[in-house]
């Protein structure tokens, strides 16, 4: 293997531990501020394999997205904090099973 | 004039997206919630008549366009983008009797994001190559948390719902970015390429295939990956219900079908792809049955059956047979009108959202009920609805490729459905009114297209020879025209 095969595949294997990374954060945290940095990790990782497979053009759309993400995540985590007065995700959970029944698990 | 209308007729790919964009850009100019209904109706009602009339004329034999501007209608795709905008009209439409959910500033920004969502799902159905099929489903998902946060005003539990769909949606994004540009490098940049020659890298094109599919499967609420559609469903209001049910989850799993259709076609990967569906397909079935059955709210309810039926779907999928296709079509397109009667004749309680609200609604709004009524019976897959005609499909498919078993996952799903949703009829009929009289009001009139789609669910299911007809020609060019 060429070193700059190597490289090409050491970028892709840091790009994807990055998104693997943040989608853990993503899906496990107790705070939605993390939880929404995650998700923005995960991102940035998934436009940097992308950038690497394909090259600059894709970078466009997926800062793009990545964009509007965080503006409707910002937006979600102001107004959780006005209406809950918190967002760990533990409290929204238990103001939303105060005002219906819980029930069976998703899985 | 007759040249004017073969232009417009051309680009009718071009104007399914063009026209529901245009009709979002207007919205700023709506001056309350009642003009930006109309104007939303009226932009979905064009967007229909684009699309039936595409659709009519591929069935009828006109050759498939190519219209440049990165679409490409395929069988799946017209299909998709005939169903998904004929339904959103009709949510378009009966969201007028729903404005009471936002307030009057509001309600523009509203139906602006549905028409953003709806434009980008057929963009999405229509797309020529896989990164601007990303770029689509990823402006749908977030036009969709829009919609399903804008209902925070009146029930907090809807923040908390689209917070969670929009991390849950994130992570999606990135798998669906990283698996389009896989298969990209691992193929071509267009749908065409599986299909046209044999992949330069085959392992990587399967990887990316499968990192699209999961998803998308997560993306239209297929189990175990729906833990979002609980929160968000259950909270979301009427509108917001009906456009991420009927429309949403629908579109999505069109889109998956359609990127299925194409992997499925490509022999060096089409076991694998085979495979991931079939994964997820069964574990659909089952947990979703199970979480249907112990849900207490309406929509819920609705959300954790319309999983149950996509692992349906994502079994006939996996057969990559055009028959496994035509019935994954049916199926579809069953969830979509069922989904439009239930929550459309759910939409009449209000703010109300537990089962009990329910309660003898056949005495309170006769109309409403007899929405839900053939909602819940084209779920549970009676005979004579279009969800029973959907999973015989399956059954014909599934034993025609050898799958036995298939018949069995049917089974399952209808028996789990017979239980929740005859609980539902129960309680429509047979029991004692217990929540207030619902409000009398002129503009519940426009849930009429809830009427409609409890209408075609029966009437389809009646005489099905044209609807399994353009299903077998839609799967047989599920790829596109034939080189």
């Amino acid at each position: 293997m060429s070193v700059e095969a190597f490289g090409l595949r050491a970028e892709i294997a840091l790009s994807i531990a990055m998104l693997m990374l943040g989608a853990v954060m993503a899906l496990t945290s107790g705070n939605a501020v993390k939880r929404v940095a995650g998700v923005l990790v995960a991102q940035i990782g998934a436009v940097l394999a992308a950038g690497v497979l394909l090259g600059g053009d894709i970078l466009i759309v997926g800062v793009a997205l990545m964009v509007a993400t965080f503006a409707i995540a910002a937006a979600l985590i102001v107004r959780a904090q006005e209406r809950y007065h918190s967002v760990e995700m533990r409290d929204l959970d238990k103001a939303d099973i105060e005002s219906e029944p819980p029930e069976p698990s998703a899985s | 004039m007759t040249d004017a209308i073969e232009l417009i007729r051309a680009n009718a790919p071009l104007l399914g997206v063009g026209l529901p964009l245009f009709g979002a850009a207007l919205m700023l100019a709506a001056p309350g919630a009642r003009s930006a209904w109309a104007l939303a109706s009226l932009t979905m009602l064009a967007t229909a008549t684009v699309a039936v009339d595409l659709a009519m004329r591929l069935a009828s034999g006109a050759p498939f366009l190519s219209v440049g501007a990165g679409l490409r209608p395929d069988g799946v795709g017209v299909w998709a983008f005939t169903v998904q905008t004929c339904l959103a009209t009709l949510v378009a439409i009966g969201a007028g009797a729903m404005l009471r959910e936002f307030h009057q500033r509001a309600a523009p920004f509203a139906f602006a994001l549905f028409l953003v969502m709806v434009a980008a799902w057929n963009a999405a159905a229509l797309s020529a190559s896989f990164i601007g099929f990303a770029a689509a489903v990823e402006t749908a998902w977030l036009a969709g948390v829009g919609v399903a946060a804008l209902h925070g005003d009146r029930d907090r539990g809807a923040l908390s719902g689209a917070l969670r769909m929009l991390t849950a949606g994130g992570v999606a994004g990135a798998l669906l970015l990283v698996g389009a540009a896989l298969t990209v490098r691992g193929a071509g940049a267009d749908l065409t390429a599986l299909t046209e020659q044999q992949p330069p890298a085959p392992g990587a094109a399967a990887l990316g295939m499968g990192m699209m599919i999961a998803a998308l499967a997560l993306k239209a609420g297929v189990a175990p990956l729906h833990a979002w559609t609980g929160p968000a469903f259950g909270r979301v209001g009427g509108f917001g219900a009906l456009a991420l049910g009927a429309i949403g989850v629908v579109a999505a799993l069109f889109a998956l079908l359609r990127v299925s259709a194409y992997a499925m076609a490509a022999p060096a990967i089409a076991v694998s792809v085979s495979h991931v569906l079939l994964t997820l397909g069964v574990i659909s079935v089952v947990i979703p049955s199970m979480q249907a059955v112990g849900a207490v709210n309406v929509r819920r309810l609705a959300a954790y059956a319309a999983a149950a039926q996509a692992g349906c779907v994502l079994v006939s999928a996996a057969l990559g047979s055009p028959a496994g296709f035509a019935a994954a079509l049916v199926q579809i397109t069953a969830l979509g009108i069922a989904a439009m009667a239930l929550f459309g004749g759910a939409a009449s309680l209000g703010q109300a959202h537990g089962l009990d609200a329910l309660d003898g609604l056949a005495r309170r709004a006769p109309l409403s009920a007899l929405a839900v009524t053939a909602g819940a019976l084209s779920v549970m897959g009676a005979p004579l609805t279009l969800g029973f005609l959907g999973r015989w499909r399956l059954i014909e498919a599934g034993v025609g490729g050898g799958w036995w078993w298939a018949a069995g996952a049917v089974i399952v799903v209808s028996l789990a459905a017979v239980f929740y949703a005859g609980r539902l009829i129960e309680r429509v009929y047979f029991r004692r009114a217990g929540a207030a009289a619902v409000e009398p009001n002129l503009w519940r009139l426009t849930l009429g297209p809830a009427l409609v789609a409890a209408t075609l669910a029966i009437g389809v299911g009646l005489e099905p020879s044209l609807l399994l007809r353009a299903a077998d020609a839609a799967a047989a060019l599920a790829t596109g025209p034939a080189p």
